[in-house]
Parts: C-alpha cells; sequence; structure tokens
C-alpha cells in the first residue's frame, strides 16, 4: 500500500532543458549591471576625492608650510646631523606638533580616492557566462 | 525535512560570500527542485520558469541576508513562494479569497482527518490517475502547504515558518487542506466510475 506522501513524490513535472542557461543568463545580467552601477559610483567618488585632496591642499597648505611642524620637517634635509643627534627629541617635537585636524582633512579624500580606484581596476567577473560555454 | 537536498557547507559559504563559481554550481544543484516546487503551485510551465528565475536573482542580490544557521533550500523557497504569489497577483487580479483561508483562521476543526483515511478510502489505482490533477483543483495555500510537507517533507512548524505564518494557522489550514483534497478526489473517482463517464 503506498504512502499518502508517495502519491506527491510521484508527481515529478519535467524540467526545461533552457531554464539553468535562462537563470545563469538573468544572473550574469544583474551582475553586469552591479558592476557598472560601482563602476559609475567608482567615478563620481574619483572625482569628489580628487577635488577633495586639490581643495584641502590648496586651504590648508599655506597654513601646513607656516606651521612649526613644516620648519621641524624641514630640519630633516636641511640639518640632518643634528636630527641625527637628537633623534628621540626630535621625534616627539614633530608628534607634538603634528596638524591632526589638516591631516585627517586630507586623508579623508585621500580614502576615498583609493576605494574609488580600487573599484575601478576591478576588473566584473564573467563567471556565470563562461559557466554557461561550459556546461552547455 | 529533507536535508539531503541541502548543499555543502564550503559551497554554500563561498557562493554567499560572491563567489559567483560556487553560485552557479549551487543554482545547478537547486534549480530541479525549486522548478517542481513552483510549478506545483502555480501549474504553468512559462510563469513557473519566470518566476524561478527571479527567485534566483532575488537571492544573489539579497544574499547577504541569508542566515548560514538555517537552510538555504528553505530560504529559497520561502523567496520562491513570495515571487510566486505576487505574480499571481500580477498576471491576473484574483480575487483576496484566492490566498486566503476558508474558515479564518482561529477555526475549531472538530474532527481530525488522516492522511491515511484518504488513501484507504479510494482505489489506490485511479488515486494515483487523477491525484495531480486534483492537486492542481485545491486552493493555492493548501496545495502550497501540502506540497512542503508531504513532497518536501517538512513539518508543520517548519511549513509554518517558511511560509510566515502562525504555528495554529497552518496546522487547521493543513486539515481544511486534507479535507478539501478528499472532496475532490471522491468527486472525480465518483465520475470516472459512472455510467454517464463512458458516454464523454
Amino acid at each position: 500500500m503506498h504512502e499518502f506522501s508517495d502519491y506527491f513524490k510521484k508527481i515529478t513535472p519535467v524540467v526545461p532543458a533552457s531554464l539553468e542557461k535562462k537563470v545563469l543568463l538573468g544572473l550574469h545580467a544583474v551582475i553586469l549591471e552591479e558592476a557598472r552601477a560601482r563602476h559609475q559610483w567608482a567615478i563620481v567618488g574619483l572625482m569628489l576625492s580628487l577635488s577633495g585632496v586639490a581643495g584641502v591642499v590648496w586651504f590648508l597648505g599655506e597654513f601646513l608650510v607656516q606651521s612649526t611642524f613644516w620648519s621641524l620637517l624641514m630640519l630633516l634635509f636641511s640639518d640632518p646631523s643634528t636630527v641625527a643627534n637628537a633623534f628621540q627629541d626630535f621625534g616627539y617635537s614633530l608628534l607634538e606638533t603634528l596638524p591632526l585636524l589638516p591631516l585627517i582633512l586630507f586623508l579623508i579624500p585621500l580614502t576615498l580616492l583609493f576605494w574609488s580606484l580600487s573599484i575601478l581596476f576591478a576588473t566584473p567577473s564573467k563567471h556565470f557566462s563562461s559557466s554557461l560555454s561550459f556546461t552547455h | 525535512m529533507n536535508l539531503l537536498m541541502d548543499i555543502p557547507k564550503p559551497l554554500l559559504t563561498k557562493a554567499i560570500a560572491g563567489d559567483e563559481q560556487s553560485f552557479s554550481k549551487v543554482v545547478q544543484l537547486l534549480l530541479p527542485a525549486l522548478y517542481q516546487f513552483i510549478f506545483l503551485i502555480v501549474r504553468d510551465h512559462d510563469l513557473a520558469e519566470d518566476i524561478v528565475q527571479e527567485t534566483w536573482i532575488k537571492a544573489w542580490k539579497h544574499r547577504s541576508r541569508f542566515d548560514p544557521k538555517f537552510s538555504f533550500k528553505t530560504w529559497l523557497y520561502t523567496i520562491g513562494k513570495h515571487t510566486a504569489f505576487d505574480m499571481l497577483k500580477k498576471k491576473q487580479p484574483l480575487p483576496l479569497s484566492f490566498f486566503s483561508d476558508e474558515a479564518g483562521e482561529f477555526s475549531f476543526e472538530k474532527e481530525i482527518l488522516h492522511e491515511a483515511e484518504i488513501v484507504r478510502s479510494l482505489d489506490q489505482a485511479s488515486l494515483a490517475e487523477y491525484f495531480d490533477e486534483a492537486l492542481g483543483e485545491l486552493p493555492i495555500l493548501y496545495r502550497t502547504l501540502l506540497i512542503l510537507v508531504y513532497r518536501e517533507d517538512y513539518d508543520l512548524h517548519e511549513a509554518a515558518s517558511l511560509l510566515g505564518e502562525p504555528y495554529n494557522t497552518i496546522k487547521s489550514r493543513h486539515q481544511r487542506g486534507l479535507k478539501q483534497l478528499r472532496v475532490i478526489l471522491e468527486r472525480k473517482h465518483a465520475s470516472k466510475n459512472s455510467p454517464h463517464s463512458y458516454l464523454e
């Protein structure tokens, strides 16, 4: 005697042969669309970050050049022997005079710049289409 | 639930992380089962194909929402069921009753029908002959639930979770589904055995 569930399991609709190809093609189209959107965002990010870097250099460049930090930093090139003799004190002085705010303001567009470049250079994968040629 | 139909964990982990090769393997593994599940709900090959494609696209787009503690197949079936119901509603404006229980959520079932009684009460040869047809005549909510329970081997708690409804609702819907299926089967049985059926 058959179990009740056997009657359900005996019904086996035929899966169309073209379905797998259709699904993989659909997924491939979605991935390309996602890559295109990411690419567009990366270009926007790149433009914004370049403007940001330029803006920070333009507005804070003069402030940085006139700061004590910059004068101390220049000692590295103008008087390296003195710096070498008092390297520890020199290091502490550099840390003390570090212009944190301009540095953070500079790092924000720089991070965005690297993120945008990494997205731009990441090539969209073509696996869904290559698996199609492999299986069919 | 049939765990054999689920997929290897390392493959699933890579697929969920966005590895396209692994995801396409997952598609190949679960595609037949998903298609058959969807087809039995909607009873239309073209529509079932569209739903299956849409289900996989949604699964890819929302893969980060999948919780690996649960079964991927169950998650996929949940998306498939929602997509199927949405597409059916879009395809033709169906009455609300098509998607709701006839007796309401809190109906009290006086008589419990066991599935074995359906098998016992009818001739097995003829039962096999028109079982699929009878299932197709069952309202979609009952059909979906009975397919999950008797074809996909989900218990009522799992089916309730997959369908996103309270256990008690599913429990009474299960009973009503079985009773309605029996009525349809008996009607088909009677019409096949009536002397007029030879004239048709």
